[in-house]
């Protein structure tokens, strides 16, 4: 079945990720070390990443589009940045239900978010 | 040996997941490698000869699933947990029937998670039992939509492999689940816990079957979804249970995967 919602999966993908309220959290659970260390690597790497998602988008390359979404989405959920996972996620799940048009759309929703979250918190 | 003897093996590309688990790991085992491909992964399974290696599923050049049984025959004393943040319900049996010893959800898991494994891990060592013997649940942070739910099945490593499926759903759920294997656990923890929402429950146990269970249940009036898991059961016992309230049986056959997604779907799991 074609891009049918899953049970935590918000409405719309307009809803906001607060990435400083929720770096904060994880500061206090974490430690500031950690915290700065992901923050460091997410900056130097998120650029390639887009990147590569670009490019993949521009090729509909799909499958390059998914494998990019699931690894990624182990990045967001360790950074608690939920909604940007659950949009990993439908991005992995249009693709294996070849729903394309609605895989296309979600990646550029990704990239806005990612650009959002790199911007936010570099 | 205590867990600060341990030497653990982190196969991991993604490096904010890698250093997130380095840091639940640091104070408690004695040595940490990481490395970013399975074919580095295999240099310090010969150099250092790691008590647990957890292993990334998706990596760039051969995967994770792939080189499972490569692993375990350089380390067959190693654990080796298989790690990814969404698993098909068929890599989740692959993976066990190649050789991991778990199979570790890295949207569920948390640091209380990796003490479980730990603690698994250092009890194989020195008992020489099976991991999955051992290993306990894992509880995941509360939610509003997580549920209890308790596996009873006698059959240690049929319970093991639900357990790992119920920890992988495709829901994304997290739940709290508990498994026994005797009857009577089962109700000395109800007695303490209260009845779970899910009952998966054997039609023969050891100590006991299904109708004694459905009885207690049902005297006591409580509200639990009960599946009966079975070999081989007869149309006139499955109406006997559709009586005594059971909301579904499941065939211990060879698509009992698949019967379990489904069900735990219906069940909103």
């Amino acid at each position: 079945m074609k891009g049918l919602p899953t049970n935590n999966q918000p409405s719309t993908f307009d809803a906001k990720d607060d990435f400083h309220a929720i770096l904060d959290e994880l500061r206090e659970k974490e430690g500031d070390y950690l915290v700065d260390e992901f923050i460091k690597i997410f900056s130097n790497r998120i650029p390639t990443d887009i990147t590569h998602l670009i490019e993949s988008r521009k090729n509909s390359n799909f499958r390059e589009l998914k494998q990019k979404a699931h690894f990624l989405s182990t990045t967001l959920v360790t950074l608690k940045f939920t909604h940007g996972r659950l949009l990993a996620s439908e991005i992995e799940n249009a693709v294996d239900s070849e729903d394309t048009t609605r895989a296309l759309k979600l990646t550029d929703q990704f990239i806005e978010y990612l650009n959002k979250a790199l911007n936010t918190i570099s | 040996m205590s867990s600060s003897d341990l030497k653990v093996l982190i196969v991991e590309d993604e490096m904010i997941f890698a250093r997130q688990l380095e840091s639940w790991l640091k104070n408690k085992v004695s040595d940490i490698y990481i490395s970013n491909t399975s074919e580095n992964g295999s240099y310090y399974l010969s150099m250092e000869n790691p008590d647990i290696i957890f292993l990334d599923n998706q990596l760039p050049g051969i995967n994770g699933l792939d080189v499972i049984e490569f692993y375990k025959e350089k380390a067959p004393n190693s654990i080796l947990v298989l790690m990814s943040s969404v698993f098909l319900l068929e890599e989740i049996t692959q993976a066990l029937k190649v050789g991991a010893d778990y199979v570790f959800n890295k949207r569920n898991e948390n640091e209380s998670g990796l003490n479980s494994i730990l603690e698994a891990s250092l009890k194989t060592k020195s008992s020489g039992n099976p991991f999955w013997k051992i290993i306990e649940f894992i509880t995941p942070d509360k939610s509003d939509t997580s549920k209890k739910v308790v596996i009873l099945e006698d059959e240690e490593l049929f319970s093991f492999q639900l357990l790992m499926l119920l920890n992988n759903l495709p829901s994304q759920k997290k739940h709290t689940v508990h498994r026994f294997s005797r009857a009577d656990e089962f109700i000395k923890h109800v007695r303490k816990n209260n009845y779970p929402d899910v009952l998966f429950l054997d039609y023969e146990l050891e100590d006991s079957n299904a109708h004694e269970i459905l009885d207690h249940i049902n005297k006591h009036g409580k509200e639990c979804n009960t599946i009966i898991l079975s070999a081989n059961i007869d149309i006139d016992t499955a109406l006997s249970l559709n009586l005594e309230g059971v909301s579904e049986i499941i065939m211990k056959d060879e698509n009992w995967q698949k019967s379990i997604t489904e069900c735990a779907r219906n069940l909103k799991l």
